[in-house]
């Protein structure tokens, strides 16, 4: 926070400058724009050389990715994979968290614990995960996938919504206790209506991160359960990097997120700091 | 500020038996593990009571094979056999890049589908030592289950053996799996730039040298040639065409690695020098893979390369390769002069087979498919429908079918010629992949000296050598 | 980590009837709450972590896992990893990537909440854009690059000729690989830093920085002696959920450049990897695990005690 009050031309340069980098900001966009143009693009607007900026927008690529390229199931597994882990995972986590926020269990140990689970690389529990599921034939089912899912939003979860109940005054449940209500009943009619926002925004962040997964799907699933991501990745073939239908893919699996993430926007920061910052 | 936490007794006995509770269950889970590794050992048992049931019809059997050139025209034989003998075969085709985790999962969790697996020489050694795939030979001696004309002494003795694998490295292993591809390379060429193929690798890198825009302004094109260079097996298998041309080899006759011979460090320094040295090869050589070599070569970029026969179609085809359509032509791959003067060219092969899955509950009814799919009439039919990986040599002496497929004639002379891997080491294949790979992408990457990387590349291979028990 | 006071519920015997229903479902919920989800934690990553101990003192590769020819082999294996060259370079690899997406992408951040701090209007305008790139499928974003980054079509090599300037070898020759996935992170992360940074100025107290300009404290001296000190618990927030998603990343080089040793890109992320999963080698796998369990513990150790002391402030 610099000095309030400056002399006017000095304002106006300084506003014109915020305006360039304004710019540069947008502009920064463009590896995603330049992959919305080419999954638009004919094959031949796709390897021309100088790159063709106006061009004859064709749906084609789309139309072969979900034709003959079979990216469907791919992305109805994703689908399925995020829409059930995330409520599996809000459910449990809400819980744990209403639990260490209100009652305390675990005192200051138990969070920090929780906490300290995300901070570890995931790599690190690839190679036993994929062993433990070889051996229960879990490997490429969708109960594996999703069990591995869990976990991994869990400690999102558990902090995100402890900050969200802790904001909450405690007497409120007070109140109702003294009307006659039990914990439970408590919990779910009193506290978890007035965190339904952070509800909301925790799931939409925990189904962004379900979704946008690469490392573990790459392990654990195979032709069955494949996500939408390995999809796109692995889509090539000897004939030639097909860029056109690989870029459609890539909208198809990257669209659905932008739009999440913008319905999420006032708690970005809230989310992603697992509510260390409040935005 | 917040209150401190008062700890009164009960929450600390609370506090502390879920510790304990939670470190016992932990202990429980950990405990579990080493129990549950020989447990499954057990049900070899239902394996031999598993032939009786066998003889109820089966209508469906699994497959795992990768996605490739021969899809399109598998899946038509798919539906052949289906339609001929009313058996439905589920094929699972990743991509490549997934398809060895693939089925090394399955592997390992021994699992009963699918019940045919895919593989190449390379690893077929590995697998069999194993017993990860079933041995064939009990298999192949009842017409009953090959059909009467399957002929398998046909194939090569070199095609058998790739097929096969015994402890003691000798000819007579048990054979492990059906051959149902020969790959090998080729050289290609622009024909509208360059007037005669190269016989020797010394031309061949001229002609890199020549067309490179760097070195000579004049080039149409930019680069001289490139590398399939994204540390996948074909990274190893280009280079070999090199390395054996130059007289170096992979191990000697008493299986002491010599990766770092005075031969093999010279065709690495010459091959890989035209990126390094010559900056001869696309910037982004060392990230190519088989698509984004073809993609480069499409777009003109370069006007010669070595790449699998297979290729060929691809490169011909107006509609696939628009700026290369009646541009392309192709060779044998250049070699290098021997000591009587006449050039010894050395094309890498291998083969591409199916075998069977040992803990499979059909294996009679899969080895009749794989057995089917393999045979000449099979063979044949693939062949109509557009398959050109074809190895089997009636087919491919088929005068009828050479008509058809110009490529035959070449791919006869590489099913002769072609040069295997030392693929009957089972350690081959880690020495390769694990060893030899890296240190080839150091060296492209110019992190390394071709002379450092093999050094080290041999080091490595001599100890994996020694503690296998081949050498002291 | 800044948390409204709250009062102490853990025992809310202030109804009587409370003390009745003891051993009822009611005073055991704040157990049934919290149970399910630490169980299902403890199996997915702290039996792995135990796990990995196991198969590190052992010989267990794919093809004898079945077999009993595990054999015992005490801290061979670590030796075997810590005396290998390139463990060492993935080391040095991913600590050069962590630290330079994490020093970039902060001075960026940092310069760009500064300036947008107070031009509400146009931060609104330009929030959308910036949380692209942040929301996007990593896997996604690797393509997207790919296409620009390939050497003869690509656009950013266009650009760079149209304006005189002859491109290096993005994904070629060393050290560009690195630079490239580096670039890549620091794209797509700064909105990240961005956005807390930000949060974190403009809930800051207005009065000091008025003070200090009635004091006539120049711009600098009013960064360096308010706005830094006053930021520093965001500052270490940032640097801390940046660097953790640093050092984990691996989608998009993994993509990109398959982290080929060659390249210098492989990071102990793709070199525990290709341990697992190219040479199926578990128990070199599970040696690598262990000491990047130890590294990340020991830094998030660090990392956790100083948010809490950031916290009790």
């Amino acid at each position: 926070m610099t000095a309030r009050r400056r002399r006017s031309p000095q304002q106006r340069l300084r506003e014109a400058a915020v305006w360039l980098v304004a710019a540069a900001c947008v502009a920064n966009v463009f590896p995603i724009y330049w992959m919305f143009a080419t999954a638009l693009k004919s094959e031949a607007d796709v390897f021309a050389y100088p790159p063709v900026w106006v061009f004859m927008p064709t749906l084609d690529n789309y139309r072969h990715i979900f034709t003959a390229a079979g990216f469907f199931r791919p992305l109805l597994n994703s689908l399925f994979i995020a829409a059930v882990s995330t409520t599996a995972a809000v459910i449990l986590g809400t819980a744990a968290a209403y639990g260490m926020a209100r009652f305390k269990v675990g005192g200051r140990f138990l969070p920090l614990w929780v906490l300290s689970t995300r901070m570890f690389p995931p790599i690190v529990i690839v190679v036993p995960v994929f062993l433990l599921l070889s051996s229960l034939h879990l490997l490429d089912t969708y109960p594996g996938l999703i069990a591995v899912y869990v976990t991994v939003g869990l400690p999102f979860v558990i902090w995100l919504m402890r900050g969200f109940f802790l904001e909450i005054p405690a007497a409120l449940e007070e109140a109702a206790w003294i009307d006659g209500c039990d914990r439970f009943q408590a919990m779910v009619k009193v506290v978890l209506p007035l965190t339904a926002p952070g509800l909301a925004v925790t799931s939409v962040f925990v189904f962004i991160s379900t979704w946008n997964e690469f490392l573990l799907a790459s392990v654990i699933t195979g032709t069955a359960t494949k996500t939408a991501p390995l999809a796109a990745a692995q889509f090539s073939s000897e004939f030639g990097i097909q860029w056109g239908p690989m870029m459609a893919t890539g909208v198809v699996v990257l669209a659905p997120m932008v739009v999440a993430g913008l319905l999420a926007q006032p708690y970005i920061v809230r989310g992603l700091t697992l509510g260390a910052v409040k935005g | 500020m917040r209150p401190t936490e008062r700890i009164t007794r009960r929450r600390f006995l609370v506090l502390a038996s879920t510790l304990t509770g939670a470190v016992a269950g932990l202990g429980l889970v950990a405990g579990c593990q080493p129990a549950a590794t020989p447990a499954p050992a057990q049900p070899a048992a239902p394996q031999s009571t598993a032939a009786p049931a066998a003889k109820t019809k089966v209508s469906e059997l699994s497959m795992i094979l990768f996605d490739n050139y021969w899809t399109a025209s598998l899946n038509e034989m798919l539906k052949k056999y289906q339609q001929e003998k009313g058996v439905t075969v589920t094929w699972e085709n990743p991509p490549l890049a997934g398809f060895y985790q693939r089925q090394m999962s399955l592997s390992l969790a021994k699992e009963k589908k699918p019940d045919i697996l895919a593989f190449n020489d390379t690893v077929l050694s590995q697998y069999a030592s194993q017993g990860m795939i079933a041995p064939l030979d009990d298999y192949l001696k009842d017409p009953n289950l090959t059909g009467a004309d399957y002929n398998w002494t046909e194939f090569t003795d070199q095609t058998r053996k790739a097929a096969s694998w015994s402890k003691d490295f000798s000819a007579q292993g048990k054979t492990y799996a059906l051959p149902i591809e020969l790959a090998t390379w080729a050289y290609f060429y622009r024909s509208d730039l360059i007037d005669k193929p190269p016989e020797t690798w010394t031309e061949f890198m001229e002609i890199a040298k020549q067309f490179t825009k760097s070195i000579n302004p004049k080039s149409p094109t930019e680069y001289g040639t490139a590398f399939h260079a994204k540390a996948l097996p074909m990274t190893y298998k280009e280079w070999y065409a090199w390395l054996w041309a130059y007289g170096g080899d992979i191990f000697d006759a008493k299986l002491q690695p010599v990766l770092n011979s005075a031969q093999a460090v010279k065709s690495l320094e010459d091959q890989y020098g035209l990126a390094v040295k010559f900056k001869a090869v696309p910037p982004d050589t060392a990230t190519y893979d088989d698509a984004a070599k073809t993609a480069a070569f499409q777009n003109g970029l370069f006007p010669q390369c070595l790449h699998w026969t297979h290729q060929y179609p691809v490169y011909l085809d107006a509609t696939k390769s628009p700026k290369l359509a009646g541009k392309v032509k192709y060779a044998m791959v250049p070699g290098m002069p021997g000591s009587d003067g006449k050039v010894k060219r050395f094309p890498y092969a291998q083969q591409w087979m199916l075998g069977l899955n040992p803990n499979g509950e059909r294996k009679e009814d899969a080895f009749k498919f794989i057995a089917w799919l393999t045979s000449p009439k099979g063979v044949l039919a693939w062949a109509q429908a557009g398959y050109v990986g074809v190895i089997r040599p009636s087919v491919l002496k088929d005068p009828e079918m050479q008509k058809k497929m110009p490529d035959f004639v070449v791919r006869l002379a590489a099913v002769a010629i072609g040069r295997y891997g030392p693929t009957y080491i089972p350690e081959y294949a880690q020495i390769a992949d694990s060893e030899l790979l890296p240190a080839l992408s150091q060296v492209i990457a110019g992190s390394k000296s071709a002379k450092a990387a093999l050094d080290g590349v041999n080091e490595k291979a001599t100890a994996i050598m020694k503690t296998a028990g081949y050498i002291k | 980590m800044p948390e409204t006071p709250t009062l102490e519920l853990t025992s809310p015997r202030t109804a009587p009837a409370r003390r009745r229903r003891r051993l009822s479902l009611d005073s055991a919920l704040p157990w049934l709450l919290v149970v399910p989800a630490v169980l299902i934690l403890l199996v997915f990553t702290i039996y792995p972590i135990i796990y990995n101990l196991d198969l590190s003192l052992r010989n267990v590769t794919l093809y004898n896992y079945r077999a009993a020819q595990q054999t015992f082999v005490g801290l061979g294996k670590y030796l075997q990893v810590l005396s290998d060259q390139e463990f060492w370079s993935a080391v040095g690899a991913t600590f050069t990537y962590t630290i330079a997406s994490v020093g970039i992408g902060l001075v960026i951040a940092f310069a760009l909440a500064l300036l947008f701090e107070r031009y509400e209007g146009i931060r609104a305008r330009i929030s959308p854009f910036l949380l692209v790139p942040l929301m996007a499928t990593p896997a996604v974003i690797a393509l997207a690059w790919n296409q620009l980054l390939i050497a003869d079509i690509g656009v950013v090599n266009y650009l760079l000729r149209l304006i005189g300037l002859n491109p290096p070898p993005w994904l070629g020759t060393f050290p560009w690989p690195l630079i490239s996935v580096i670039t890549i992170d620091i794209w797509q992360h700064v909105p990240f830093m961005f956005f807390v940074l930000l949060a974190g100025l403009t809930v800051l107290p207005e009065e000091p920085f008025e003070a200090a300009a009635i004091d006539g404290a120049s711009a600098w001296q009013t960064f360096r002696h308010l706005t830094l000190p006053l930021l520093s618990p965001v500052i270490l927030v940032t640097v801390i959920f940046r660097g953790m998603t640093a050092f984990t990343s691996f989608d998009v080089i993994y993509i990109l450049t398959g982290g080929a040793p060659g390249s210098g890109t492989e990071t102990l992320n793709l070199f525990l990897y290709r341990k697992a999963f190219k040479a199926w080698n578990f128990s070199e796998a599970g040696a690598i695990a262990v000491l990047m369990v130890i590294l990340t513990g020991a830094i998030a150790i660090t990392l956790i005690s100083l948010l809490n002391r950031e916290e009790s402030l």
